[in-house]
């Protein structure tokens, strides 16, 4: 089995009197897929704030490679190799689609011209290079969800954030979206995707986890987790599916 | 991303305009043209701030106020030549820009607005109570400082081509910063500041940069400015209209172009001119700027320079 690329033991995240995340353990390995479901409110965005540095955890501890990142600040966590994207898209609208991605690609790239040339090859993995000059916000949703994509690329991760990277895709997208992550898998990078559809996920992940208020529930091959006992009461309720 | 196009057109159309009084000879051109500078500069600084990272800074005629303040007193006290002091006045306003940035500069929209109108109005009233630097009354020169630079009528013709150079640095540094990989990142923080975080972009200390560079260049203006004038006084230093007036000038030419900033401060000058001249408008210049300020925010936001390179690809690089 590869080494671990981020570890998290028994992190906890407080908002007032409401626990969003109740002490989950986690691993996620080097050149892994792990698909996080749970239904809303599970506490799946705020793992992920947690991990990006955007909220510090109540309890607990996260390590990326061994290092202490608990709490860090989200950019210099940026710069050690996790990027994120994010579930409402947040394109720079005035700025220009290669400018978008430019800024992604800066705090590895020392000059301006280095930038931009890293984000054209990005732009071009992605699909978008014809849309390079246009302002972001002028994109469709479809490509805003590939632009989220493109610039979190280009900060040269090691750790991808994939937060609904799928949701209000069409299902031409939907299978654009799983090739190109399958791309992404080939270049080494891990991933963690959270995501509502659960069919596109399975099909990608290696490994699943499912939450449920702040609370691991299941956790193994994509297959047994949504057939799982808990996960199905979950999405479902107590009395069990009610159109049996 | 056009390579310095803009510069190629506006740094010759700048020196037109500077060269007009020595040629002409004329202390009223050169009153009205040193006016024009003078707005120039503070208006391309206040974008830096204001146009490139989104924070709309009010109270920005404080770092005018404490870079007067500083270098008047460097000259008046230390006999210190204007170009030395003008830089420490400078220095001076942009480490407290530095030093107020890293407290402000976590609110954001109205409230870091309100807040730095709050700066502006507590440093006027601790100057007013300072007496080593004159408290209310402020300071005077001894005309005798001109005598350095060969009397008074050489002394301002000094201090006008210092705030010459010092117009066309401005703008030369704001381009510069705008085509920067800071530039970039200040305005991936003004189009969406927690993705920008997240682009591995350090807002925190960009924004403190870009308020001390945005507070540097009208510490300079306001030692070049109360240098030209002979005395320095807490009203005037730390006057709200002027800020206001800035603002006027940034949105009306169009934020975050150097440009557009340019564009506004000529503008104005020129508007400001006329309303104060006409005997029907010269009372209520201030309420009709800020019709018009209201005017553009709801139908031009882009501003003039903004419309124009939006409606036009070509002259998009020009423009920047």
């Amino acid at each position: 089995m590869p080494p671990p690329i981020l570890e998290l033991s028994r992190v906890t995240k407080h908002f007032g009197g409401l626990t969003a995340v109740n002490q989950v353990d986690l691993v996620l390995y080097r050149g892994e897929i792990l698909g996080l479901i749970g239904p809303n409110g599970a506490g799946k965005t705020t793992l992920f704030n947690m991990i990006a540095g955007f909220h510090k955890p109540s309890k607990g501890r996260i390590l990326f490679k061994g290092m202490d990142i608990t709490g860090m600040k989200p950019h210099k966590i940026c710069k050690l190799g996790i990027a994120r994207t994010f579930q409402i898209t947040k394109p720079l609208k005035k700025l220009t689609t290669l400018e978008n991605v430019m800024v992604g690609a800066l705090p590895k790239e020392k000059t301006v011209p280095g930038a931009r040339e890293r984000a054209l090859n990005i732009l071009k993995l992605m699909g978008l290079d014809h849309r390079a000059s246009l302002p972001a916000g002028t994109l469709t949703p479809g490509e805003k969800k590939r632009l989220e994509m493109a610039r979190a690329l280009a900060t040269d991760p090691s750790l991808l954030l994939l937060d609904e990277v799928m949701a209000g895709l069409t299902p031409t997208e939907t299978q654009d979206m799983l090739e190109l992550l399958r791309k992404i898998e080939a270049q080494g990078i891990s991933m963690v995707v959270v995501e509502h559809n659960v069919k596109g996920v399975i099909r990608i992940a290696h490994r699943m986890v499912a939450l449920n208020y702040g609370q691991k529930i299941a956790e193994g091959p994509p297959h047994e987790v949504i057939t799982h006992p808990e996960v199905i009461k979950a999405y479902m309720g107590e009395e069990g599916p009610c159109f049996e | 991303m056009g390579k310095g196009k803009t510069l190629f057109w506006l740094i010759p159309a700048l020196l037109i305009i500077i060269l007009i009084p020595p040629v002409t000879g004329s202390v009223t051109t050169r009153e009205g043209v040193f006016l024009i500078l003078m707005y120039v500069t503070l208006a391309v600084s206040l974008n830096i701030i204001l146009g490139y990272t989104g924070y709309v800074s009010f109270g920005h005629i404080v770092f005018y106020g404490i870079g007067g303040y500083v270098a008047f007193y460097l000259m008046k006290f230390h006999g210190i030549h204007l170009i030395p002091a003008m830089i420490m006045g400078g220095i001076g306003a942009a480490i407290a820009a530095f030093a107020l940035g890293e407290a402000v500069l976590r609110l954001r929209g109205a409230f870091f607005a309100i807040a730095t109108i709050g700066v502006n109005e507590a440093v006027k009233a601790l100057v007013n109570n300072l007496n080593f630097i004159g408290g209310a009354e402020g300071l005077f020169f001894n005309f005798r400082i001109y005598n350095t630079y060969g009397g008074a009528t050489k002394a301002i013709w000094f201090s006008y081509y210092t705030m010459a150079a010092l117009t066309i640095t401005t703008v030369i540094a704001a381009y510069l910063i705008k085509k920067s990989k800071f530039g970039l990142g200040l305005m991936a923080i003004r189009e969406d500041e927690d993705a920008a975080i997240i682009l591995g972009v350090n807002a925190k200390r960009y924004k403190s940069l870009a308020y001390a560079a945005s507070a540097l260049f009208p510490g300079m203006v306001g030692a070049v400015f109360f240098f030209k004038a002979g005395n320095i006084e807490p009203h005037d230093a730390f006057h709200l209209i002027k800020s206001i007036e800035m603002i006027f000038m940034v949105m009306l030419g169009g934020y975050g172009s150097v440009t557009g900033a340019v564009t506004g401060a000529l503008v104005y000058e020129r508007l400001k001119g006329f309303l104060l001249v006409n005997p029907l408008f010269k009372n209520l210049h201030m309420a009709i700027s800020g019709v018009i300020l209201l005017l553009i925010v709801l139908f031009m936001p882009q501003g003039i320079v903004g419309f124009i390179r939006e409606k036009s690809k070509k002259l998009r690089e020009m423009l920047e």
